[in-house]
């Protein structure tokens, strides 16, 4: 047997325990379930073995929800979004072989897999279902085909999208890289934006990104995170890559180098249109309103416009009408933002062994990373694996070392591996220094933070 | 941080020889080795050994207990909230022993856990944790038990496992291995309560002692701090009045939880782990004070497959140190305690009574009355030993050592940590710096002021090693004399 | 470090035999305690003075074994007899067999017992065995709160014709007598069985000290007995003279 360097989805499946009520009808909790071509006994054995770990670890009060179950060989993650609904990812641990004595054991490497990352990844799961197709009690009513039906279409292409291997801090942060725009810039974005929402007032959210960064958006964190973990994960590189086959220039559009708008979802090909094309409806969740609403994404060179529509009767001469306005504004404020981005802002590359570091401000979900050399778990790394893991158990251990601390670590292949807490801003370095000390790498994270984080505050360490 | 370990050439507490096997305190204790026999083979006259031989109509059959449903579960609010909960059972389900509350009781609970236990050995695989919030659920499945954590302490999966191969241990030091397998073999659903009557008061020890002392975590044992002299003089009155008694293999003076001396047979040494079971034997056995006691023991990592015999009492009414002749030969009851009235008389007449009660009546000095005053607490572990020291408890430790447990486990574990070990862990809250460190010779544990800045710390902790190197053969036992 | 150093050892070893045998030597160095200034209680050094002149009588040492299910109060019993102290609810299971020599006076005569005080327990079954056969008398204890403890007896009583020599001075013993309020055994029954294996028997308490020193004196002057060479008729000796000496508490609830 070879060795398994990589984490393997084994199966994920969704249930709920009160969907069946005789004894001998146990297959309809099951909801959904990866991979379909397991047998129908395993598939009730196995959630089973869930229903009775729930029931028996339930009996003991624990404070908060996350729960994993660890054997040898598997890992398995339980995640219940809502109530009696409980979704289940088991992986496949990574094992090397190993020969004892010339009998050849497994070493399965338990601490591969942080419950952290996959508990992150999980709900992150349900909350792009949510997006797409809001709460799984919505969609079931009296019975269970059409909620079976939705799962099996928003899940099985999913599941086959998740980078598990690459799964990482980032999904634990969850966060929003923005791009850091000049006044000026900014002022431009924010004035387009004001004048579109004044203009067409059935425009309730807009966002703004350029690239894989936002700039703007006037929904809610807790969704904006899902719909930029959405458009930068999933549609956004699918459709940088239609561009680059294609060639960068719509040719939908007005061929006019002042206009290069086109929109991504809604009517490809605004001429020779006859419908709208495929627009999503999403479900927002906020506190102020949570609803559905058309998501209609708009593009002109790098930057991307989400604008969300609630209940208006979408027509081709209001896109045209849209796109009429949009077009050459957000062209020129693309074109500059690019300009100031080219002069401004040195992009990260593996070149050197300087110092790397993680930054995350939980309060407005920011985020940066200089050990990620991209925005699309690529795996894409400036340091090892192990220091991102390193990150993850000091992440975990945040909570107790209070309001403000500092962890600093050594390796055993001398990588020093610093995280600062803060105002619920969380730092990290990562650096290989093989014969320095502490106050040197103390000096050398001030350094850092000094440079990289200007006008953030930390507590004096 | 490097520079201070190149300072000292050899680290303070080694030593050329150890009484005891170094080892990794994470490691699990599964390896057993199988002395005895080498140690029998040397005296071809021995008896045969028919201590094991089980009798089958010794035994009661008990019908197998029904898989309870979900629904059957007591709700008693106050048992499931305990921070640590151990259980061990059967491998057919059989309650043997629960930390709190009657085993009965809870019958349903220790069903289920067989349960799973076995649906996930049914599919080539086994259970090793449950994690739910901060409650993290144990499985550690030992032929023919079945042991389980329910734990809200924080402590690791790896801490907890360990925790339960020390039950398993203990019940194997009062059964042996082999006995145990054979009477499952036997009778699978054998009531083993009826053999463990009373261990469960060692299990409670053993669980409280393992919880309240930071020496199982190290894997390593703390020495009563004496003058090397009288050390000396004491292991030479043992040596002389046993070296002519056969098949003596450990000779163990402990007080208070300290370990003063252990002479052994030569090539022969006593894992920590096992000098911790017999720790805790002495610990939570009152009535060994009333009189001397002769006792069958099995030290599982020495040999899990057989008894030693210990000649267990304590050294005389005016001080409470407890001697432990530990032999192969059943029959030398009488020999031992000749020794030990040798060894008693010799001690006396050398003043060496008086020098062990001098140090068990002083109170262990703090960090501050010792002239570190930034220095809250510390933990000192000298590998090449296997022995620790740690200084009296301060402020603000005083009323919750607890807390300061929870530290070390927490520091310790991330240095341990088997796919990411660190060299050194630097830790600053609100609350304490906490720096860990880990070279080839030592463990230190560290716990200053949170106001002590990092180069401070690391004068400290150079000024500390120093004064420890200077104190080492007060506060160590270098040597390891044999018989 | 002296490990190997045979010479020293001989000279020591030469040494503390002359302590030993030599009484004015012994009286003439006060030996070193572990406190300065303690000196050994009076019964300590009583104890050791008869120790050597049973010693220099050769006397033979008595054999006694307490025998009986866990926690019927077998080490409670002893500690009563050898201190006089009763330690209230501090059930601490024997480790094994314990082991105590005690040089009581009867008839004239200084008897030496070595009491074993056994682990009730199962598994200590097969090391206490080994010392039945040596055995010169068994005390034989249930505990009159508790039925299993006697219902055991007959099966402890098997075992003792199994292991034990034939003629093996045996006393059962129903201790914890003082809890009225929980017996379950009453005084009869325990005389019944006592009768039928042709045993003898008493109630004691070790908690009140009754009959406590009773129990093991009837050993002594039994086994004492024997050595001076009365053999004959003696197992009913010992139950008639348990008999007129026991004292039978007065409540009524005894003899329900």
């Amino acid at each position: 047997m070879n060795s398994r360097n990589e984490i393997e989805l084994k199966n994920f499946f969704i249930f709920n325990s009160t969907y069946c009520i005789k004894e001998g009808e146990e297959q309809n909790k099951i909801l959904f379930y990866f991979p379909p071509t397991e047998d129908l006994n395993t598939q009730i054995n196995n959630v089973g073995l869930v229903e009775a770990i729930i029931k028996f670890t339930g009996n003991f009060k624990s404070q908060c929800d996350t729960r994993s179950l660890h054997t040898l060989k598997t890992r398995q993650l339980y995640y219940q979004p809502e109530k009696n609904f409980w979704m289940t990812m088991t992986l496949n641990l990574p094992f090397k072989v190993k020969s004892k004595e010339e009998v050849e054991q497994l070493d399965y490497m338990e601490d591969e897999i942080q419950d952290e990352v996959y508990n992150a990844v999980l709900k992150q799961a349900y909350d792009l279902y949510y997006l797409f197709f809001g709460s799984f009690s919505d969609g079931s009513g009296s019975d269970t085909i059409l909620l079976k039906s939705k799962l099996m279409n928003h899940f099985s292409p999913y599941l086959k999208s998740i980078k598990l291997a690459h799964c990482d801090i980032m999904n634990i942060f969850n966060g929003i890289h923005f791009l850091p725009l000049n006044k000026q810039n900014f002022l431009n974005v924010q004035c387009f934006i004001n004048l579109l929402e004044c203009t067409y007032k059935f425009i309730k959210y807009t966002a703004v990104l350029f690239n894989d960064c936002l700039i703007w958006s006037s929904v809610e964190p807790p969704s904006m995170q899902t719909i930029y973990q959405y458009l930068t994960g999933i549609l956004l590189p699918a459709q940088m890559e239609t561009e680059i086959q294609g060639g960068s220039m719509p040719r939908n559009s007005p061929f006019t180098s002042t206009h290069f708008g086109r929109y991504v979802t809604g009517p490809s090909n605004l001429k020779s249109a006859e419908s709208l094309g495929k627009i999503p409806k999403v479900h927002l969740n906020s506190e102020k309103s949570s609803g559905t609403y058309y998501m209609i994404l708009y593009r002109a060179l790098s930057a991307t416009v989400c604008l969300f529509v609630a209940g208006e009767e979408l027509n081709l001469s209001l896109f045209r009408d849209l796109d009429e306005f949009m077009g050459p504004k957000l062209t020129t404020i693309a074109s500059d933002i690019a300009e100031y981005c080219a002069k401004h802002i040195t992009p990260i590359t593996n070149a050197d062994n300087s110092p790397r570091f993680i930054y995350f401000n939980k309060l407005n979900l920011a985020c940066k990373s200089t050990v990620h050399l991209d925005n699309r778990q690529s795996g894409n790394l400036a340091t090892g694996k192990d220091t991102i893991k390193i990150m993850v158990d000091m992440d975990d251990q945040k909570s107790l070392i209070g309001l403000s601390g500092e962890i600093i670590v050594k390796t055993m292949n001398d990588c020093w591996v610093v995280g600062r807490f803060s105002n619920s801003r969380e730092f990290y370095l990562a650096m290989q220094q093989k014969n320095a000390s502490l106050i040197e790498i103390n000096d050398e994270v001030k350094k850092v933070c000094d440079t990289e984080l200007k006008g953030i505050f930390f507590h004096p360490m | 941080m490097s520079a201070e370990a190149e300072t000292n050439d050899v680290e303070p507490g080694a030593a050329p020889e150890s009484m005891l096997i170094i080892s990794e305190s994470s490691e699990n204790l599964q390896n057993m080795s199988s002395s005895l026999d080498e140690i029998k083979k040397m005296q071809p006259d021995n008896q045969d050994e028919n201590i094991n031989n089980v009798d089958p109509d010794d035994y009661d059959d008990i019908s197998c207990n029904t898989i309870a449903t979900g629904d059957d579960y007591i709700k008693d609010n106050d048992w499931l909230g305990k921070s640590k909960h151990i259980f061990v059972l059967s491998s057919a389900g059989k309650p043997i022993y629960s930390r709190y509350g009657n085993e009965d009781k809870f019958a349903s609970y220790f069903g289920v856990m067989q349960a799973l236990v076995s649906f996930v050995q049914a599919d080539n695989d086994s259970l090793k944790s449950i994690h739910v919030g901060n409650t993290k659920f144990v499985f550690l499945f030992k032929e023919p038990l079945i042991l389980v954590s329910i734990s809200k302490t924080g402590e690791s999966v790896s801490q907890l496992t360990a925790q339960l191969n020390y039950v398993f241990n203990e019940i194997v030091s009062m059964l042996t291995l082999s006995r145990l397998s054979q009477i499952y073999q036997q009778r699978r659903n054998y009531d083993l309560r009826r053999l463990l009557a009373g261990v469960e008061r060692l299990i409670d020890s053993l669980l409280d002692f393992s919880d309240s002392e930071p020496s199982f975590t190290l894997g390593a044992v703390k020495c009563l701090p004496l003058a090397a002299s009288i050390r000396d003089t004491i292991s030479s009155a043992i040596v002389q009045s046993c070296s002519k008694i056969k098949d003596l293999v450990f000779a163990i003076l402990l007080a208070n939880n300290n370990l003063i001396t252990l002479v052994r047979m030569k090539k022969y040494y006593i894992h920590p782990a096992d000098l911790h079971l017999i720790f805790n034997l002495v610990r939570a056995s009152e009535s060994l004070k009333s009189a001397e006691s002769w006792t069958p023991l099995c030290l599982p990592r020495f040999d899990s497959g057989g008894f030693l015999y210990g000649h267990v009492s304590y050294l005389s009414e005016d001080c409470q140190a407890c001697l432990l002749l530990l032999t192969v030969d059943r029959e030398a009851f009488f020999t031992l305690s000749e020794a030990k009235q040798k060894i008693v008389e010799k001690l006396r007449r050398a003043n060496c009574l008086e020098g062990i009660n001098e140090s068990l009546n002083v109170r262990e000095e703090t960090c501050a009355e010792t002239g570190f005053p930034e220095l809250r607490h510390y933990l000192y572990k000298c590998k090449s030993t296997a022995q620790f020291y740690q200084p009296g408890v301060g402020a603000p430790y005083m009323s919750d050592y607890g807390r300061l447990l929870t530290l070390y486990r927490r520091a310790h574990q991330r240095l341990h940590s088997t796919s990411r070990p660190l060299k050194l862990l630097y830790e600053k809250s609100s609350d304490e710096v906490l720096l860990a460190w880990d070279t080839k010779g030592f463990e230190l544990y560290v716990v200053l002021e949170p106001s002590t800045d990092k180069s401070a710390t690391i004068a400290l902790i150079g000024k500390l090693l120093t004064w420890i190197k200077k104190q080492e053969d007060r506060l160590f036992h270098l040597n390891a004399p044999t018989f | 470090m002296a490990a190997d150093d045979g010479i020293e050892d001989e000279v020591f070893e030469d040494q503390h035999l002359n302590v030993l045998t030599s009484e004015n030597h012994k009286n003439s160095t006060p030996s070193p305690t572990g406190y300065r200034g303690y000196k050994p209680p009076q019964e300590v050094l009583n104890l050791a003075e008869s120790d050597g002149t049973l010693s220099e009588t050769g006397q033979e040492v008595h054999k006694t074994i307490l025998l009986g299910d866990s926690g019927v109060g077998k080490t409670s019993l002893l500690v009563k007899f050898d201190t006089g102290k009763f330690q209230q609810g501090n059930f601490a299971a024997t480790v094994g067999i314990g082991f105590t020599n005690k040089v009581v006076t009867v008839d004239d005569c200084k008897v030496k017992l070595q009491i074993w005080d056994t682990a009730g327990q199962e598994r200590f079954r097969s090391i206490t065995h080994a010392y039945y056969r040596d055995a010169h008398a068994l005390l034989l204890l249930y505990d009159v709160t508790n039925k299993t403890s006697f219902d055991n007896i007959r099966a402890w009583l098997t075992e003792i014709r199994e292991y034990a020599k034939d003629d093996v001075v045996i006393m059962l013993i129903g201790n914890k007598c003082d809890c009225n309020s929980e017996r379950l055994i009453r005084r009869e029954d325990g005389d019944r069985l006592a009768r039928e294996y042709n045993v003898a028997f008493m109630e004691t308490s070790a908690k009140m000290g009754l009959n406590v020193d009773l129990a093991f004196m009837s050993i002594a002057r039994e086994l004492n007995y024997r050595q001076n060479g009365n053999y004959d008729n003696n197992r009913f000796r010992v139950q008639d003279y348990v008999r007129e000496q026991t004292y039978a508490p007065s409540c009524t609830n005894c003899n329900v």
